[in-house]
């Protein structure tokens, strides 16, 4: 009650909407954008929204993927958005849109408990703070020469794949835990409508704990060095810095009214200096700092700027820049030539979703944002780890066909992918129907049988479950059926499964509905993927000869 | 004292000495903890408050198992048949007409006794579709949506506050409801959709069962269910012939069903116990005739244009599998038999008839 | 408890400063900018949501007209179903297995082996295994002889088999009683009635009839074809069994079986009687019961009044009870009685006096009575009449 008086007694409109209240509201726009993209990112949500435009208008997957495929996939163009902002107002992204920085920001304010003094301390310039361009230097060489690790580090990319396969698991299994618990409270609500992921069973990303402890970790740091990430590693926030020392609008220091109390540094986000000569690569332009002068001798302005208080360039010296160039250029060779994942020598596990483009135009596109992932209504897409696709590939999608299949008639990772890893497909494209009859349905492997594991080969019990769930019409699993006498006397019947590799379309569900859950008995492998002439198995397919 | 005291430079560093009361009051409260602590380790497991575990056993996750009622319907006096079924022809362009539906619909249902006899004011009405995988409905491999939304009609006109429609598909759930188009049927009917998540699954005891006797079910949509009507395709099917109305309610277990295929006719058979449905409706107008369950291909399928309706799902199923899937009387799927027999030694059984012979209880009509 | 000597100091969890705000300056640019800030992101979210409808429905599924259009035949082959065989004879330690023709390996006693491949004929080849004898076979619905000859290893003793297809039992049993030595006493094992000969044995089960012939006599011979006549039947696949009469005169009556005669046609010398089961008895010469079922109780009454009607021209009526009448000759003085029971007529010919007449119809008419009476109207047991 007291509040609400005081709120209408004191209520001063310029005051509350002055231009950090307006930064704030717009940072709860973009993250619930953001949370609401990863939401409606769902078989039966989707619709015609854009989910994954936060990623497409982020410009270092614009520039990085130019450099590694020398075009512009679909939407990616809308990045120049970005840039064109930065060169207005500099870094802006870093504190007014950027999911991932509004996430730092608020974990920081929540626990910086800390006097003044220690604040103050704490946002001072580090020299620490340049490695942000090393990264970017080494990332952007390494695109430039084929290989897309942007995502590793990107924070866009980075928030999606730990809400993909980590948040919105542990949302779901919560909710999951809060509705069983009801129901056995004689409270059966359904609370399925809440979920992220709804309908289908709780999902599980292998793996995904190395991703939980990298947004942990640097969730975490933010309390010895306020906003770790956003200052030393953002390769993202790199970029815009150099572009920033172009900005039309940045903050000016008046010094005439200046008197060096170090306030303005009490709640400065990119450690900017504004105290001083103000780094403009460094500055979020957060604001904070003209709330908290008390002489007024800050400002955020494009006239009377003063020249001589100012750092424009990014703290990189020729040295650094020389051995960040020189770690891009040999870490390439050092990546290929690692041998896990080339046309001689691949893993089998190596399946990558429907749409997929070959392997090595696969790596210069994706960028590990696993939006896929996060689409993907069977539970089948996993961020890979090093086993599947090697070093290059680490959280790239890969199937796993223990967990689930690829479900015939759905392309949604493949709408929802920014980049073009995974090329716009219909389902029409990938069943090879309609104007597609010619090339044939989208092949994402082989299947195999084990028949030393197989019921009706090797036990003489009656199984084929692999038979009766695939879905190509005629089944790519035919029987050869006979009856045999078991050991205690029985005829059974036995339908014994066998491959007509030629109408495999490498689905999976075979292999995901074998009862023989740890080594199935039924499997699925890369090879005969039809991205790939390189891993082709079959010369040609086989027809029915007319009698 | 003449002694001069110095002055005591850090105050926190004067002596307090522990009082006797708070000295008995720690012995206490020490002795408490251990005696409760140690009644509960060491006392036998029996005596009341003990947390003793001798064996280890009594820590073991165990799930209660629930029971569903048999949700079987009396037939009217004076009707004898126990299985309808309904003729009718399509339109010129190869499609039915919604009131030709419903006619064929009504007719089944009226053969054996009309739908406002199994449905009651205020019942709340779960039907189980076929809904196993992502294919389009004329392709025979999932329930006929049109029809399901003119027996949600039906239901609700007859009276019933609320009609729920489930399935646990072997393929991605969300997905096979909206390309097999029952999602759509069912929200356009007036139905509500339950979809199987983790919340879903309970332990279902069902005696008399071989396989099944205590399995995850999907009960979710089972809460305060009055009646039940399964409502599935006829589909060929490689390991056990036929899929008809019995393999419908496969959809409803959980677990690693996938072993079940083992033992189909078990299986199937044990269905038949499991659940006892007020009314078995079995769509024969889209007739998967090979490369079952799944289908896939319109060549696959023939236009069956029949439906049936009946309260003995053996009998009904004996006669799809003759008369609309075209087999042979003597490779009749042995889990009809076996359904027969696990009836007749069931505790459940009542009176309503379940049993593989079907002469003299179809009633056939033929319209126009 | 000794108060502490100073309040220690709140721990902080999370930050409980305000947002302090020193600067005195708000200028007018920041309001202006921020109420078009709001309305951007306002239109930004309308924008947003409007996008739900923004795809084509048809790039998320394939359509029944496309699926139609290219609609394949499914042509795979498919490999029949392979049928379970006993490994120990069909690949006994790596011999091939030894090939019986249509007989159940089951029927054959270990050290038993065709001689010759098995051969088949049938009502136009039928000449070329006995000539001359054909039409006797023929004139009981021959339908196929299959031929096997077997020789025992390390050993002389050799058999002829012989089975006949006859198509059903009544023609089986014609034959059989036709070929039959008149003094050989047939035995019954369930369905299956034979008599062992010197060198071998005749007998007939179901619809077949089959001959085994040896070329000595001795036990080897005798015993494989004592293990055949027991074990064949069992492996075979049957047609429907015996008919209700046969079984019931036999089976249930005591009469012997070579004393039961099939008549298929012209019974008593009338054109309109066929189908006829007579058992002679075996305690008064020339006396012989009879046992026909017609369709229904409709049927019998008339075939029974077409009967009496033609009986009468030589015979004399003695007496009526209804539904049976007893007939004397009137130049033999032999008795003739019938009777109607459902759908069957039973009687007596040639008793000698009315009471022998009577004793002898009176057990048919228990049994006939007190099986068919409570289905009347319908044939007494489902397998009453074999398929034809």
């Amino acid at each position: 009650m007291q509040a609400i008086r005081k709120f209408f007694t004191e209520f001063d409109a310029k005051k509350t909407i002055r231009i950090t209240n307006v930064r704030i509201l717009s940072q709860i726009f973009f993250f619930s954008l953001f949370i609401i993209s990863i939401w409606l990112t769902w078989t039966t949500r989707l619709g015609g929204y854009p989910v994954s435009r936060i990623l497409e208008f982020n410009p270092l997957v614009m520039i990085a993927t130019i450099l590694s495929t020398h075009h512009v996939y679909r939407y990616l163009g809308w990045g120049l958005l970005i840039i064109g902002v930065t060169l207005l107002f500099g870094r802006v992204f870093c504190n007014w849109i950027c999911p991932y920085g509004s996430l730092h920001q608020f974990v920081g304010w929540l626990f910086n408990v800390g006097s003044g003094k220690q604040r103050i301390d704490s946002n001072r310039y580090h020299n620490l703070y340049f490695f942000k361009y090393a990264i970017l230097i080494v990332f952007l060489i390494l695109a430039s020469m084929g290989a897309l690790q942007i995502g590793l580090l990107d924070p866009i990319c980075l928030m999606y794949r730990t809400f993909a396969t980590v948040v919105t698991p542990a949302a779901d299994m919560g909710i999951t835990i809060a509705g069983n618990g009801l129901t056995s409270a004689g409270l059966p609500l359904d609370l399925t409508g809440l979920k992220f992921k709804p309908g289908v069973d709780d999902r599980i990303f292998v793996g995904s704990f190395w991703v939980g402890l990298m947004i942990m970790t640097l969730v975490g740091a933010n309390i010895v060095i306020p906003r770790f990430f956003c200052r030393v590693l953002c390769p993202l926030g790199a970029l815009l810095g150099v572009i920033s020392r172009f900005s039309l609008f940045r903050i000016n220091r008046d010094v005439h009214k200046c008197t060096d109390c170090n306030l303005c540094l009490t709640r400065c986000e990119g450690a900017a200096d504004p105290m001083g000569q103000v780094r403009l690569s460094e500055c979020f332009s957060c604001m904070n700092c003209i709330d908290d002068c008390p002489e007024d001798a800050l400002s955020f302005s494009m006239v009377r700027l003063d020249t001589k208080q100012v750092v424009a360039a990014p703290d990189m010296s020729r040295r650094k820049l020389l051995f960040a160039s020189v770690t891009g250029v040999l870490a390439y060779p050092m990546i290929k030539n690692h041998g896990t994942n080339t046309d001689l020598t691949f893993s089998r596990d190596l399946i990558r979703p429907p749409g997929s483009v070959e392997e090595d135009d696969f790596l210069a596109k994706c960028i590990k944002c696993d939006q896929c992932i996060n689409a993907c209504p069977t539970n089948v897409l996993q961020p890979a780890s090093f086993k599947e696709g090697g070093i290059e590939a680490v959280w790239t999608p890969v199937l796993n066909f223990n967990i689930a299949h690829c479900q015939l008639k759905c392309t949604m990772c493949s709408e929802v992918c920014p980049t073009g890893a995974i090329k716009k497909i219909t389902v029409e494209e990938k069943l090879g129907k309609g104007a597609f009859e010619k090339d044939g349905p989208i092949r994402l492997g082989t299947a195999f049988f084990d028949r030393g594991r197989c019921l009706p080969h090797a036990m003489d019990i009656p199984c084929v479950v692999c038979e009766e769930v695939c879905p190509t019409s005629p089944k790519a699993i035919q029987t050869k059926d006979e009856e045999a006498k078991d050991v205690y006397g029985n005829v059974v019947v036995l339908n014994k499964p066998f491959m007509v590799p030629d109408l495999c379309i490498g689905c999976g569900i075979c292999e995901a509905e074998c009862p023989i859950k740890d080594e199935r008995a039924v499997y699925v492998t890369a090879v005969g993927e039809s991205r790939s002439i390189e891993r082709r198995m079959l010369l040609q397919e086989r027809t029915v000869k007319d009698a | 004292m003449s002694k001069k005291e110095k002055p005591i430079q850090h105050p926190e560093y004067v002596k307090a000495p522990m009082e006797r009361r708070q000295f008995f009051g720690k012995i206490a409260a020490a002795a408490g903890i251990a005696s409760v602590a140690g009644y509960a380790s060491f006392a036998p497991g029996n005596w009341p408050g003990s947390l003793k575990d001798e064996t280890g056993l009594l820590s073991k996750p165990r799930h209660k198992p629930f029971q569903i009622p048999d949700f079987r319907v009396q037939k009217p006096t004076g009707v004898f048949a126990d299985v309808g079924v309904a003729r009718g022809s399509r339109q010129a362009d190869g499609t039915y007409s919604s009131e030709q539906l419903a006619r064929m619909l009504t007719a089944s249902i009226d053969q054996v006794g009309g739908i406002k006899h199994y449905i009651k004011n205020g019942d709340i009405v779960l039907i189980k579709p076929n809904v196993a995988f992502d294919r389009s409905p004329n392709l025979g491999a999932t329930s006929n949506p049109e029809i399901l939304e003119t027996l949600i009609r039906m239901v609700l006109e007859a009276g019933a506050q609320e009609v729920r429609v489930a399935d646990n598909p072997i393929e991605s759930p969300p997905d096979c409801f909206k390309k097999s188009k029952i999602e759509y049927a069912t929200l356009k009917g007036g139905g509500r959709v339950y979809l199987p998540d983790s919340n879903s699954f309970k332990m279902l005891h069902t005696p008399g069962a071989r396989l099944i006797e205590n399995w995850w079910f999907f009960h979710r949509p089972f809460l305060n269910v009055d009646k039940v009507i399964g409502f599935s395709p006829v589909k060929d099917h490689n390991l056990c012939h036929a899929s008809m109305g019995m393999k419908n309610w496969y959809g409803l277990l959980g677990g690693t069903r996938n072993q079940f295929h083992q033992d189909i006719h078990n299986i199937v058979s044990d269905l038949s116990i499991m659940i006892r449905p007020t009314l078995t409706i079995v769509d024969g107008t889209n007739v998967l005739m090979i490369n079952g369950p799944t289908g896939g291909d319109p060549s696959n399928v023939k236009k069956g244009d029949v439906i049936m309706a009946g309260t003995d799902p053996v009998a009904l199923d004996s006669w799809a599998f003759e008369h609309v899937l075209e087999r042979d009387k003597n490779d009749m799927p042995t889990y009809l038999t076996l359904a027969q027999e696990k009836h007749a030694s069931s505790p459940l059984k009542g009176e309503i008839r379940y049993e593989m012979n079907y002469e003299g209880r179809v009633k056939e009509v033929q319209l126009g | 408890m000794a108060p502490s000597p100073k309040k220690k100091k709140k721990e902080k969890v999370f930050n409980d400063r305000d947002r302090k705000i020193f600067r005195k300056r708000i200028s007018k640019g920041e309001a202006v900018f921020g109420v078009c800030f709001v309305a951007f992101t306002v239109l930004m979210g309308v924008w947003f949501a409007l996008q739900r409808d923004n795809y084509d429905p048809g790039e998320r599924d394939v359509s029944d007209r496309v699926l139609e259009a290219q609609s394949v035949e499914d042509k795979l082959y498919r490999t029949p179903l392979l049928r379970w065989t006993d490994p120990s004879v069909a690949h006994a330690g790596g011999v091939a297995a030894p090939d019986f023709g249509v007989f159940p390996a089951a029927a054959f006693a270990p050290g038993w082996a065709p001689s010759a491949p098995p051969q088949t004929f049938d009502d136009k080849t039928l000449y070329e295994k006995i000539d001359g004898q054909e039409v006797q076979y023929k004139a009981y619905g021959f339908k196929s002889l299959s031929f096997l000859a077997i020789a025992i290893t390390g050993g002389s003793e050799e058999i002829n088999i012989e089975l006949y297809d006859m198509g059903e039992f009544q023609n089986a049993l014609g034959i059989f009683s036709v070929q039959r030595g008149a003094d050989r006493n047939v035995e019954a094992n369930g369905d299956v009635f034979s008599y062992m000969t010197d060198a071998g044995g005749i007998g007939m089960v179901d619809k077949y009839y089959f001959k085994l012939t040896g070329n000595d006599s001795s036990e080897a011979i005798l015993a494989q074809s004592r293990h055949f006549i027991q074990n064949f039947p069992a492996n075979i696949q049957k047609s429907g069994g015996a008919p209700y009469a046969f079984s019931l005169l036999v089976g249930k009556l005591g009469y012997a079986f070579q004393d039961v005669e099939y008549v298929k046609e012209d019974a008593f010398s009338y054109s309109f009687c066929n189908d006829f089961w007579f058992a002679r008895s075996k305690t008064v010469e020339e006396m012989r019961v009879f046992i026909h079922q017609q369709d229904g109780p409709e049927n019998a009454t008339a075939l029974f009044q077409k009967i009496v009607d033609e009986q009468l021209n030589e015979f004399s009526e003695v007496s009526r009870d209804g539904n049976s009448i007893v007939l004397k000759h009137e130049f033999l003085n032999t008795f003739f009685g019938l009777a109607q029971s459902g759908a069957f007529l039973y009687g007596v010919e040639g008793a000698p006096d009315d009471a022998t007449l009577a004793g002898a119809m009176k057990p048919v008419k228990e049994m006939l009575d007190a099986e068919a009476a409570p289905a009347a109207g319908t044939k007494p047991a489902a397998e009453a009449k074999p398929e034809a």
